[in-house]
């Protein structure tokens, strides 16, 4: 009910204040070749025909927001969704839109958003999350409690809905049932540290001092439970920038998603095969693995981009180690160490020479 | 808590000399419509019910500075942390004097460089009025500065001064009017970057120490990579692309002789990227702990094991990460008894998407995060805090808080416009309810300009018991801001002003607070916000009354003291009896 109301005022205010005229994007400094890929798509926003539908010019700017939000250009992500808003209230776009909000801060413009979008979209559980989450920040607790009520109701197994219930419930001092709310995150997504910690926090109100220690001892990392969005998974597509898929392939490592980390390295060494780093980060992941006829073929790559590379010589050296070639491996060290004689190149040097005593 | 009648825009007489015209063509800036409602405020009755009001004074009052960040366009990291403030009566005549933090050019660090400056306070009556004394009083600090440390670390009466740097760190001893700048003899040798530091009695025998938190390594400019975050613009790097730094604890083994005992007791076992300090007994165990700030990793509590070792204890008292269990980016760090139960709260700035944290004392040493239901959450989301204060604002008795904003990150609509540095937010004043929430009053000087603002300092410029604040921008002007606020009778309200003194200085560390049914912990300090020093003095706000308080004072040996009877409305300089 409250919702309702809310998203009459706000959609009445939408029309009201719609702008007739297109927001500016600014683009300029970006580097190439994301900044020819996000001009033109501008361009195309900018001067599309007349006699298009509204629906096609609000994707032509959704994109474009796509695009920057992507990028982490949020100002101007918000100014292309709001342009799209201005031709056809689409609920994608003040989704997404919220969500660049929410990552400047703008709490209160975020929830103005989600609450559109939940009036339209009210089976899709992730929405009313977020909006339960946006509320809480801004302090407003019984509203924030609802929304993630109906979100947990949609979808029983959405854990960060469990551990930002379990939020609201300490900030009503309802310990055993955040305590409850917790223990059924936690069930689902052990990984998450933050589960962890909450359930560290909540026992020592209750006074369980024990648990307290031992729950603040499972808190292996600092990671929130892991959100599927697909709206968001859209978003990451329209990355152009490697660096984007090097920190998703971080992320997913951390939490233990191992292929999700590598199908990052390969899209980003697909967006730059020249680079480096990428092609190393990528062969280290292969090797901690054991997929070593893999991180062969990666590392064949390597050496047509960088023969000088130190770092392509140490995994030379690891792979051949792994095949029991060992005076192979010992002739790739040598080359790594001339190179760069780094730590780990000594190490595995020792280790080789170990190796060769028994030869 | 007062009842808030009408408009609450701040009278201020000294804002009516302006001509029509002047007025008129006014009407499209904000600022100037604030002064405009001044205006009003002298014909419109009602407007006598302002209480909160602030002027800003610094170019009438004589002070000209303005900070050089060093920035040609390469956006070194290095460039947007600097610089902080302090406040202190270097002459001891009574009025608090300004030392301002300068940066100046990062690329060629040869030639005539600009120092840190001076600025004596010769106000008479209540217009704010300084000169520089910069050279005059021996200054020559030249290095590129970030913070400032006060404190007599000679025990002889006057205040002395460490600044911070990126580089290495300097003592002024001071010499009654003079500064003499000392390095060799101090072991403050070691190049780091350091921020924020905190002088402190931590062992107990008399002499204040010194914990600097170093902030991390960052490479030669030739060798600096500039970053580019996944938008491929030109950026600042984070903190994340460089090594952390241990901090420092440096033991004063009288008169001002330090010796290096960082390894020895503790501190070096664990490093982070220090921003801010404060000292305080943070576990009720009647000793002096350190909690730092650190960017972008879990903040360190040190808790004082007797003196002579440290243990690093912030994750189980609740104070590393938030309530959610989540590392932020922490700048600044002030601890106060905000909600008045005789026990020491911490409040700490944070990065944009992050709230700022408010950990509440809850007991035996634990602290829980209750940034969301103090109001203190929902505003900050948005902003970059640094420098933040807790103080009572209009002496009502209970405890506000002023923080000083500036992005790290560009802020794109102001790159379109050109606007350098284009990091440019609003400060942020948060008036305490009296209900356990503080709610943000953006009608005062305070949140007027859009500033990179890093360090706030407070102290009472003027000596007419209110606190004034002094705010330092990153590549931009000092601002004064006179507190003339009032209470709701239109009279300032009541209040009591002391300086508490042990060993012929400041009594650093001791605790004091007033007689009655609310017993707010006040502690003698100088450190806390970021990169700057206060004011030691202590302001205790008595609202409307007018009964003569008494006070009780623990000293930093543990003696207790009590004085009744005080004359309300000025200052009283009490010393520790010998017993």
């Amino acid at each position: 009910m409250l919702f309702r109301a809310r998203f009459i005022l706000i959609a009445i205010a939408v029309v009201l204040t719609t702008p007739q005229t297109a927001n500016e994007i600014y683009l300029e400094g970006i580097e190439e070749p994301f900044a020819t890929i996000a001009s033109a798509a501008y361009e195309a926003a900018l001067k599309s025909d007349v006699n298009l539908s509204p629906e096609l010019v609000a994707n032509r700017w959704g994109e474009l927001g796509m695009l920057l939000q992507a990028h982490n250009m949020h100002e101007q992500s918000i100014a292309a969704y709001s342009n799209a808003l201005t031709e056809l209230s689409d609920p994608r776009w003040l989704y997404l839109r919220s969500i660049a909000y929410g990552e400047l801060g703008r709490v209160g413009e975020s929830i103005d958003d989600l609450i559109v979008v939940t009036s339209t979209m009210r089976e899709v559980a992730i929405i009313w999350y977020r909006l339960g989450q946006a509320l809480l920040k801004a302090g407003r607790v019984a509203e924030a409690k609802e929304a993630l009520t109906t979100a947990l109701t949609l979808d029983e197994d959405l854990a960060i809905a469990h551990m930002t219930l379990a939020d609201a419930q300490i900030l009503d001092a309802e310990f055993v049932n955040a305590k409850a709310s917790l223990q059924h995150a936690y069930r689902l997504q052990p990984q998450a540290g933050q589960i962890a910690y909450r359930l560290a926090s909540v026992e020592r109100e209750l006074g369980d001092l024990n648990a307290s220690q031992m729950w603040l001892g499972r808190r292996v990392n600092q990671f929130s439970p892991v959100v599927e969005d697909p709206m968001l998974s859209l978003v990451a597509q329209y990355s152009t920038n490697p660096t984007f898929f090097i920190s998703a392939a971080r992320r997913a490592w951390e939490r233990g998603d191992r292929e999700t980390a590598l199908e990052a390295y390969r899209q980003a060494i697909a967006l730059e095969p020249q680079n480096v780093q990428n092609l190393i980060g990528y062969t280290r992941l292969l090797t901690v693995l054991n997929r070593y006829d893999e991180a062969e073929k990666t590392l064949d790559t390597l050496e047509q981009v960088s023969p000088n590379e130190g770092m392509l010589w140490y995994f030379r050296a690891v792979v051949f180690l792994e095949k029991d070639l060992v005076l192979e491996a010992q002739n790739a060290i040598e080359k790594a160490i001339a190179i760069d004689p780094t730590p780990e190149a000594r190490n595995l040097e020792r280790e080789i020479a170990e190796l060769r005593k028994y030869d | 808590m007062f009842l808030r009648v009408g408009l609450i825009y701040p009278c201020s007489h000294n804002n009516l000399a302006m001509t029509f015209p002047q007025f008129k063509a006014s009407l499209l800036d904000r600022t100037r419509r604030v002064q405009m409602l001044w205006f009003a405020c002298a014909i419109i009755p009602f407007c006598v019910n302002a209480e909160i009001a602030f002027r800003e004074v610094a170019t009438e009052a004589g002070v000209d500075f303005v900070h050089e960040s060093g920035a040609i366009g390469m956006r070194w990291t290095l460039e947007i942390t600097g610089a902080g403030v302090g406040l202190l009566d270097y002459d001891g005549d009574g009025k608090l004097d300004i030392w301002v933090v300068q940066g100046g050019p990062l690329k060629d660090r040869t030639g005539d460089l600009p120092s840190d400056r001076l600025y004596r306070n010769i106000t008479e009556g209540s217009e704010l009025k300084f000169q520089d004394v910069t050279k005059a009083a021996g200054l020559g600090a030249d290095s590129y500065g970030m913070g400032v440390v006060t404190g007599d670390v000679d025990n002889d009466g006057d205040v002395d001064v460490i600044t911070l740097n990126f580089g290495r760190n300097q003592l002024f001893r001071n010499w009654g009017t003079r500064f003499e700048m000392r390095v060799d003899e101090v072991h403050l040798k070691r190049s780091e970057w350091s921020i924020s530091g905190s002088l402190a009695d931590l062992n107990g025998d008399g002499w204040l120490d010194l914990f600097v938190a170093n902030y991390m390594e960052f490479p030669p400019l030739e060798k600096y990579k500039v970053c580019r975050r996944l938008s491929t613009r030109k950026g600042y790097c984070a903190p994340s692309n460089f090594d952390p730094t241990p901090d420092q604890l440096l033991l004063n083994e009288g008169n001002g002789v330090f010796r290096d005992v960082s390894k020895e007791f503790g501190i070096a076992s664990a490093r982070e990227r220090g921003m801010g300090v404060v000292v305080d007994d943070l576990n009720g165990d009647g000793v002096p702990d350190i909690y730092v700030a650190n960017d972008m990793a879990m903040n360190f509590l040190w808790v004082n094991q007797g003196g002579s070792q440290f243990a690093e204890d912030a994750l189980l008292s609740g104070v590393a990460v938030n309530g959610h269990g989540m590392r932020e980016a922490s700048m600044g760090v002030s601890v106060a008894d905000w909600d008045q139960d005789f026990d020491p709260d911490l409040f700490l700035t944070h990065d944009i998407k992050e709230s700022n944290t408010l950990y509440v004392y809850e007991h035996a040493g634990w602290f829980s995060d209750q940034s969301i239901q103090s109001g203190l959450a929902p505003s900050s989301f948005s902003k970059t805090g640094f420098g933040t204060v807790f103080f009572d604002v209009e002496n009502d008795g209970d405890l506000d808080l002023f923080i000083a904003n500036g992005s790290v990150s560009m802020i794109d609509a102001q790159l379109a416009k050109r606007i350098e540095p284009p990091l440019r937010q609003t400060n942020q004043l948060f008036v305490n309810t009296g209900a356990g929430k503080f709610e943000e009053n953006d009608a005062t000087t305070l949140s007027q300009f859009e500033d990179v603002s890093r360090g706030v300092a407070m102290g009472d410029l003027d000596n007419d018991g209110d606190v004034d604040l002094v705010v330092s921008n990153n590549d931009g002007p000092l601002r004064i801001q006179q507190n003339i606020s009032t209470s709701t009778h239109g009279e300032a309200n009541h209040w009591l002003g002391v300086r508490l003194l042990t060993l012929g200085r400041d009594a650093f560390g001791a605790v004091a607070w007033l007689e009655g049914d609310i017993k707010e912990r006040k502690v003698v300090r100088t450190d806390g916000s970021y990169a700057s020093a206060h004011d030691p003095r202590l302001i205790f706000g008595l609202g409307d009354s007018a009964t003569l308080p008494t006070l009780h004072v623990k000293w930093p040996s543990g003696a207790n003291q009590t004085f009744s009877n005080l004359a309300i409305d000025r200052y009283h300089v009490l010393t520790q009896s010998e017993q």
